[in-house]
């Protein structure tokens, strides 16, 4: 609201100016734990649906369950856990910095390679896990 | 990185008059929280995807269960709220849209909160 009037220079460019700035792997992973962190929201609906229809009735639960059968839905699923376990990981990247440790250059680096590794990693064993669970009934 | 922690005594008369750094530290604590929760909660889901419905039924009908459970969906709430208010706050330039997303945000998740609570509690007093 006050934008317009107090800064001398209103027609200055925005800072960090998004479409100059060459991407890293700091930029890139931040990024990403804010889209993760937004999609995951996906999953309050979708749990909160579930228990709802299986609190009221068995008929209910059916029909919601195979609704999250269907192959679009385990595909949003799968993008779920992905983001997960990249938020995750990356969650306790940003705890760790909010002790002010593990800030140093180099150490942020490893850290968002292992990030990359240690999510890479769980999505795939829990995709598995998960899919071995469901077994007969895909 | 010494510098970036300083001492009590350089923040004296900065930061916020009352509770400014209240929801900071809860939102961080609660993260922490979060860490046990959500992992238990993959593993709840592990053991009972795919399963029968008594069988869903007979596991909230547990204390134990409905306990962690409530505990896990209300802190996911409470993070996911914050965290979508913090895009909005951030993303959306000020006007109706961005108002009527704040409006909205805490509605919604109250809403969509107490229908989640009250199905759990549904389940296992039921």
């Amino acid at each position: 609201m006050t934008e317009k009037k107090s800064s001398p220079g209103h027609q200055r460019p925005l800072s960090p100016h998004l479409q100059i700035y060459r991407l890293q792997l700091t930029s890139v992973l931040s990024g990403l734990h804010r889209i993760t962190g937004f999609f995951l929201f996906l999953c309050l609906p979708l749990w909160t649906a579930f228990i709802w229809m299986l609190s009221t009735s068995q008929a209910h639960f059916e029909a919601i369950a195979e609704l999250y059968r269907h192959p679009v839905m385990l595909l949003i699923f799968l993008g779920l856990l992905g983001g997960y376990c990249y938020h995750f990981f990356n969650g306790i990247r940003h705890l760790i910095w909010d002790r002010a440790r593990g800030l140093e250059l180099d150490q942020v680096y490893r850290s968002g390679w292992f990030t990359i590794i240690a999510a890479t990693l769980s999505t795939a064993l829990l995709a598995v896990l998960f899919y071995i669970k469901l077994g007969d009934l895909l | 990185m010494s510098h970036l922690s300083s001492p009590l005594k350089k923040a004296k008369g900065l930061g916020s008059v009352r509770k400014g750094a209240h929801h900071w530290l809860v939102f961080r604590l609660l993260a922490v929280l979060m860490i046990p929760l959500t992992l238990w909660f993959v593993f709840f889901l592990l053991q009972h995807v795919g399963q029968p419905y008594e069988i869903w039924i007979s596991s909230l009908k547990r204390t134990h269960n409905v306990t962690f459970l409530t505990l896990t969906t209300l802190a996911l709430f409470y993070h996911s709220y914050h965290g979508l208010m913090e895009i909005v706050v951030d993303y959306l330039k000020p006007g109706l849209l961005k108002t009527a997303f704040l409006i909205m945000i805490p509605f919604g998740y109250a809403v969509m909160g107490l229908v989640a609570f009250l199905s759990l509690l549904q389940i296992y007093l039921g």
